[in-house]
């Protein structure tokens, strides 16, 4: 099991040539599947934002994120951070931010989600939109 | 009159027109409650 | 019982998808005097210089009244605004500041606001209002704040509501009271209202 707070900021590099394409910034989740489907990688010289699909992810260490290929994921997800986004039930009502995502790195597999009141299992996530993560109350 | 007389009354011009456009955009987006009567519409969305 | 919420407060509450994404902002709360009942919220945009949408949201399309939000399944059951509240209608209807009167005639004071139960229900459950000298006596100049629960048989004509009088005899001087009042004790009788939402 991985935190994304332990990927942020990592250097992401191909496994096949070794070339630098930036360092992790971002996930992109589907709340509805509990998964992570998307990594952004934010280039380091053109400070250029790539997007790839979490399938393209080779290995998780803990020093560096390698992936087989660097091609941009095609269509490209919405742009929805999950960090730091607030969290609403389906009743309307807010549950604090969210702090943290805990998934497993080989399938995608989102465990929970941290959030400023506590952990929530990614069973109950219903969508993540502009405004919000919605989950189901309860 | 000083030159710096226009640029004051240029910002306070700039500022009263910001003001009243907050104003009326406040009058536009603000609500209130309204009663309808039941069964005015037919064939209309049923209410729950 | 679920929580209860004054109605002018859900005025620019935002109303979000089940997806998470905010499509625009409560303007006017309609509910159904005689059923007691929310019919629906006009809309005004989310962005800075947006002002009222063509669209509204029936109650059909709510899936909750919550305390951060109204959520909704989809955008796509907004409805135009004619559906849920008439310009005409909405000219008309306007109850805060109505006078309230009972129906032997008696003055009760001026509507302040409507208060209704959060979750599915879209209960309106009572009014908080201005008392008159007459309910509130006692020679303050401050006028007495007091909730009248909904009567059973309550009329809307023009700017002034009228209860049954026995009703005027259940004011309390607060929101849970009220809550504790209307929230299935005794005295409410069963009607077309039957779908209390078991929700969270």
């Amino acid at each position: 099991m991985t935190f994304f707070s332990e990927l942020r900021g990592l250097p992401v590099l191909t496994v096949t040539d070794a070339a630098e394409l930036g360092e992790v910034r971002s996930l992109t989740v589907d709340a509805a599947s509990g998964t992570v489907t998307h990594l952004r990688v934010r280039g380091r010289r053109p400070r250029r934002e790539t997007v790839l699909p979490w399938a393209a992810v080779h290995a998780v260490g803990p020093d560096a994120v390698l992936v087989r290929s660097a091609d941009p994921a095609d269509p490209a997800p919405p742009p929805h951070d999950p960090v730091d986004r607030r969290v609403l039930t389906d009743a309307g009502d807010e549950r604090g931010t969210v702090r943290d995502l805990a998934f497993d790195p080989g399938t995608g597999r989102m465990r929970s989600v941290v959030t400023t009141l506590g952990e929530i299992p990614a069973d109950r996530l219903l969508g993540l939109g502009d405004h919000a993560l919605m989950i189901r109350a309860g | 009159m000083a030159w710096w007389t226009w640029l004051v009354v240029a910002v306070a011009v700039l500022v009263a027109a910001v003001l009243l456009a907050l104003a009326v955009q406040a009058r536009r987006r603000s609500g209130t409650v309204v009663a309808v009567r039941h069964g005015r519409r037919s064939g209309g969305k049923g209410v729950r | 019982m679920n929580e209860l919420m004054a109605a002018r407060s859900l005025t620019t509450r935002p109303v979000v998808t089940l997806g998470g994404d905010a499509v625009a902002q409560v303007k006017d709360t309609v509910f159904d005097a005689e059923a007691g009942r929310i019919t629906g919220f006009t809309l005004s945009g989310r962005g800075l210089l947006s002002g009222p949408l063509r669209q509204s949201l029936p109650w059909s399309a709510v899936h909750a009244l919550g305390h951060d939000a109204v959520v909704i399944r989809d955008r796509r059951e907004l409805a135009d605004t004619a559906a849920v509240v008439a310009r005409r209608e909405a000219a008309q209807g306007r109850v805060l500041g109505a006078r309230v009167l009972t129906d032997a005639g008696a003055d009760v004071g001026t509507v302040l606001d409507v208060v209704v139960e959060g979750g599915d229900s879209g209960r309106v459950v009572g009014f908080r209002v201005a008392a008159s000298k007459d309910l509130a006596p006692g020679s303050r100049r401050r006028r007495r704040q007091v909730y009248v629960p909904r009567g059973e048989t309550l009329a809307v004509s023009g700017r002034a509501l009228v209860m049954p009088a026995d009703a005027v005899r259940h004011v309390v001087g607060g929101l849970a009271e009220l809550a504790a009042l209307t929230g299935g004790g005794p005295g409410r009788r069963s009607g077309p209202e039957s779908g209390e939402g078991p929700l969270s």
